[in-house]
C-alpha cells in the first residue's frame, strides 16, 4: 500500500503525540511525555542514564532528563518536574526549553519521509481566561518544524478532535480536547470550524489545586491521579480531592463553553442535536463522561446536544485528528 | 287494742289490691273464686281454733289465753306495720307525680316566658323599625331639604358669579367693539386714501399705456412671463437634481453610518463578552480575550527564532528509537473530507448510509 504523507503532531502542554501513516495504512503513533528535570551533570550521570536507556540533554552547564523518566523521577526524588510548556502555550518565560522541545518533538516525529513533508501540529483557541499569545507559540513551532526538514501548518486542537471523531456525523458537532494545560473547544460544521476557542484551567489546574490541599507536590498528585480514580466513586482522601476539583473543572469549562457559545456572533444554527466529543488526557480518569454528563443536566446549554461522549481513542484523538488535515493538505497539493 | 277483735275486713282491705274485671281479662285470668266476709272470718276462726286445740293441749287455759293476746298483739302490730309502710308508698307516689306536674307546669311556664320574650322582642324590633323608618324618612326630607337649599345657594352664586363674569365680558366685547368700530373707520379711511390713489395712478398708466401703445406692452409682458417661467421650470429640474443627489448622498451616508454602527455594535458586543467571559473566568486583566484593536503580539524575529532553535545540544535521545504503537486506521475520514471540500460531501453521507 503506498504511503500516504504527511505527519500529525499533537502538541500538548503535558504529551506530545506525533501520528503518521505507515505502509500498511495503519497509523503509528508515538507519544512523549512533554516534561524535564535537573539533575546533576557529571560522565557518571551521562553514562548510567544511556545504560538505562533514559534520555537526557545537555545545555549549557545543565542536564536534564527527558520525557516520561523525567516524570517517574520527580516522584521519586519527591522533586517537581520542568514543563516547557505552560497552560497550553510555549511561553516566552521559557525560551530557554525550546532546544528541549525541539529535541522531543524530533525524536518522535523523525526524519521527514520526503523533503517538506507536511505536518499539522496543534495550537489552542483562542484562551479566554490567559494572556499568553498563540501567535508566539505559532512562531516557534513553525521554526522548530522547518528545522526539522518539515513543511509546518498548524490545526486549532478542538478542530482536530472533530477531524478524528466526527467522521460519522459529517464532521458536524463540539469537539473538546481535556489536555493537561487546557480546554480546548471547536465547534465544527460540516468540518469547518465555526467557533474555537479554549480555557486555561484543566489536568494541571487539578494537580495543583490538589497538591494545595494535600500538600504534597504536584507530580504527586498527577501520578496518584493517573493510576485511576474514579470520579464517582473516589475512595481515599486524595481521590475525594480529584473528584472535587474535577467536578469544579467540568463545572467551570462547561458553563465558559455556554457563556462563549451564547456570546458568539457567527455559531451555526444546527437543525439537528449534535455530539460533544471528549478527548486528552485529563478526560481519561474514571467515569469522566458519566460526570460531565451529571454537570451538563445542570446547565442550560444553548446548542442542541445530542450527546457527550468520549472519544474512541482519547489520548490520541488530536494527533489522529492533525494526521488527517496534514494528508488532505498533501493531496489537495498533489492533486 | 289487744282486747278488739282482729278486724277481717280492713286487714284484707289493707293487704290486697282491687282489679277491674278488664284487667284480670288483660292479664288471661278469665275466672275467679269468690268468698264473702263472712265466710273468710269464719274460716280464720276455725283455723285459729283448730291450731290453738291441736298445737297447745299442754298449755292451761291462761297460758293459752296469754298466747292468743300475744299473737293478737303481733299481728296488730304487723297490721301496723304494713299500713304505715303503704301509707308513705302512696305518700312517695303522690310525692312523685305531684314532682312530674311541677316539672310539668314549669316547663310550661318556661315556654310560656320564651314566647312572652319572642313576643317582646319582635314587638320591640317591628316598634324600633317604626320608629327608625320615620326617623329615616324624617333625615331624608332633611337631606332633600338641604340639597334644595345647597343647590339654589350654589346655583345663585355661579348665577352672582356668571353675571359678574359676564358683566365683566360684555364691557370687554364693547371695549373691543369700540376698538374694533375705531380700526374699521382707520382701514377704510385707509382703505379710500389707497384706493385714490390708485385710482389717480391708473389713470395715469392709462394714459401712459395708451401712449406707448397697449399691444407692445402686452408682448414685452408675455416674453418677460415666459423666460420667468423657463427659468423657474430649469431652477425646478436642478433642484430635483439636487434633491435626488442629496438623497443619494444621505442614503451612501447612512449606510455608511450603518456599517460603522453595527461593526462598532459587533465591536461593543464582543468586548462586552469577552469581559463576560473573563470574569466568568476570574482573571483580573489581561488574556487574548481583552485584547482590542491595537494590541500587538510579541512575535519573536527570524533572529532569534534561529539563536532559540539552531545549535546542538549534546544528548543521548537520537540514537534512542521511541517505541511507536498503532492506533487503527484513519478509514474514510480522508476520503469523506475531500469530497465534502470538493463539494460533495452531504450526498458521500447520504450515499454510505443507504
Amino acid at each position: 500500500m503506498a504511503i500516504q504523507h504527511g505527519k500529525g503532531l499533537d502538541v500538548g502542554t503535558c504529551n506530545l503525540v506525533a501520528a503518521e501513516q505507515n505502509d500498511k495504512g495503519e497509523i503509528e503513533l508515538r507519544p512523549k511525555r512533554n516534561v524535564f528535570i535537573d539533575v546533576p551533570i557529571d560522565a557518571y550521570t551521562k553514562n548510567m542514564l544511556t545504560r538505562l536507556n533514559v534520555p537526557y540533554v545537555v545545555q549549557g552547564k545543565k542536564m536534564y532528563v527527558l520525557g516520561d523518566h523525567a516524570f517517574e523521577l520527580a516522584n521519586v526524588l519527591n522533586k517537581n518536574t520542568r514543563r516547557p510548556m505552560k497552560d497550553g502555550l510555549i511561553s516566552p518565560k521559557e525560551q530557554d526549553a525550546l532546544p528541549v522541545m525541539k529535541l522531543l518533538i524530533g525524536s518522535i516525529l523523525g526524519q521527514p519521509r520526503v523533503p517538506n513533508e507536511v505536518c499539522f501540529y496543534s495550537v489552542p483557541g483562542d484562551p479566554v481566561d490567559s494572556d499568553l499569545s498563540v501567535a508566539y507559540h505559532r512562531d516557534l513551532f513553525d521554526a522548530v518544524l522547518k528545522s526539522l526538514g518539515y513543511k509546518p501548518s498548524h490545526i486549532l486542537e478542538g478542530h482536530a478532535v472533530t477531524f478524528a471523531e466526527l467522521e460519522e456525523e459529517d464532521f458536524t458537532g463540539i469537539g473538546v480536547s481535556c489536555g493537561g494545560g487546557m480546554f480546548n473547544i471547536c465547534v465544527a460544521y460540516k468540518s469547518m470550524p465555526a467557533l474555537s476557542f479554549s480555557t486555561s484551567r484543566s489536568g494541571d489546574w487539578v494537580d495543583n489545586n490538589v497538591a494545595n490541599v494535600l500538600g504534597i507536590k504536584p507530580a504527586k498528585a498527577a501520578l496518584i491521579k493517573e493510576k485511576g480514580v474514579d470520579l464517582m466513586k473516589p475512595k481515599t482522601r486524595e481521590e475525594d480531592a480529584i473528584a472535587i476539583y474535577y467536578r469544579n473543572l467540568i463545572k467551570y469549562n462547561l458553563s465558559s463553553i455556554c457563556e462563549r457559545f451564547r456570546a458568539a456572533e457567527n455559531m451555526p444554527s444546527f437543525t439537528e442535536p449534535v455530539s460533544m466529543v471528549f478527548t486528552g488526557g485529563t478526560s481519561m480518569a474514571g467515569n469522566f463522561i458519566e460526570l460531565v454528563r451529571a454537570v451538563f443536566k445542570e446547565l442550560d446549554f444553548p446548542i442542541p446536544v445530542k450527546e457527550c461522549r468520549m472519544a474512541k481513542d482519547p489520548f490520541n484523538a488530536t494527533a489522529k485528528g492533525a494526521l488527517v488535515a496534514a494528508q488532505l493538505e498533501t493531496s489537495s497539493q498533489t492533486a | 287494742m289487744a282486747d278488739q277483735p282482729f278486724d277481717v275486713r280492713r286487714a284484707i282491705e289493707q293487704s290486697s289490691s282491687k282489679s277491674t274485671l278488664q284487667e284480670l281479662a288483660k292479664k288471661g285470668i278469665h275466672r275467679v273464686k269468690v268468698l264473702d266476709e263472712q265466710m273468710i272470718n269464719k274460716l280464720i276462726g276455725e283455723a285459729v281454733e283448730r291450731i290453738l286445740s291441736t298445737k297447745t293441749n299442754l298449755l292451761s287455759t291462761d297460758d293459752r289465753q296469754k298466747l292468743i293476746d300475744a299473737s293478737r298483739k303481733e299481728l296488730d302490730r304487723l297490721v301496723r306495720d304494713h299500713q304505715s309502710t303503704k301509707d308513705q308508698a302512696e305518700l312517695m307516689t303522690k310525692d312523685k307525680q305531684s314532682l312530674v306536674s311541677e316539672v310539668e307546669n314549669l316547663q310550661d311556664q318556661l315556654k310560656t316566658t320564651r314566647k312572652l320574650g319572642d313576643d317582646t322582642a319582635k314587638q320591640r324590633y317591628e316598634d324600633g323599625k317604626a320608629i327608625m323608618k320615620s326617623e329615616v324618612e324624617d333625615m331624608k326630607r332633611k337631606m332633600s331639604s338641604m340639597e334644595e337649599d345647597i343647590s339654589k345657594r350654589v346655583r345663585r352664586e355661579v348665577e352672582l358669579e356668571y353675571q359678574a363674569k359676564s358683566a365683566g365680558l360684555q364691557a370687554s366685547i364693547e371695549q373691543l367693539k369700540g376698538d374694533g368700530s375705531r380700526r374699521e373707520n382707520e382701514v377704510r379711511d385707509q382703505y379710500d386714501r389707497r384706493e385714490k390713489d390708485l385710482r389717480e395712478e391708473l389713470s395715469r398708466r392709462e394714459q401712459d399705456i395708451v401712449a406707448r401703445g397697449a399691444s407692445m406692452k402686452e408682448a414685452e409682458l408675455r416674453t418677460t412671463l415666459d423666460q420667468m417661467q423657463h427659468k423657474n421650470m430649469e431652477m425646478a429640474e436642478k433642484h430635483a437634481d439636487q434633491l435626488e443627489e442629496l438623497k443619494k448622498s444621505d442614503d451612501k451616508v447612512l449606510t455608511t453610518l450603518s456599517e460603522l454602527f453595527n461593526k462598532a455594535i459587533e465591536g461593543v458586543n464582543k468586548k462586552l463578552g469577552d469581559l463576560r467571559l473573563r470574569s466568568i473566568a476570574g482573571v483580573a486583566a489581561g488574556g487574548s480575550m481583552g485584547r482590542v484593536e491595537g494590541d500587538v503580539d510579541f512575535r519573536p524575529s527570524q533572529a532569534t527564532l534561529d539563536s532559540l532553535i539552531t545549535g546542538e545540544l549534546e544528548s543521548n535521545l537520537k540514537g534512542m528509537q521511541v517505541e511507536a504503537k498503532t492506533g487503527g486506521k484513519i478509514g474514510n475520514a480522508l476520503d469523506r473530507l475531500k469530497a465534502m471540500r470538493s463539494g460533495g460531501g452531504g450526498e458521500t453521507k447520504k450515499e454510505e448510509k443507504k
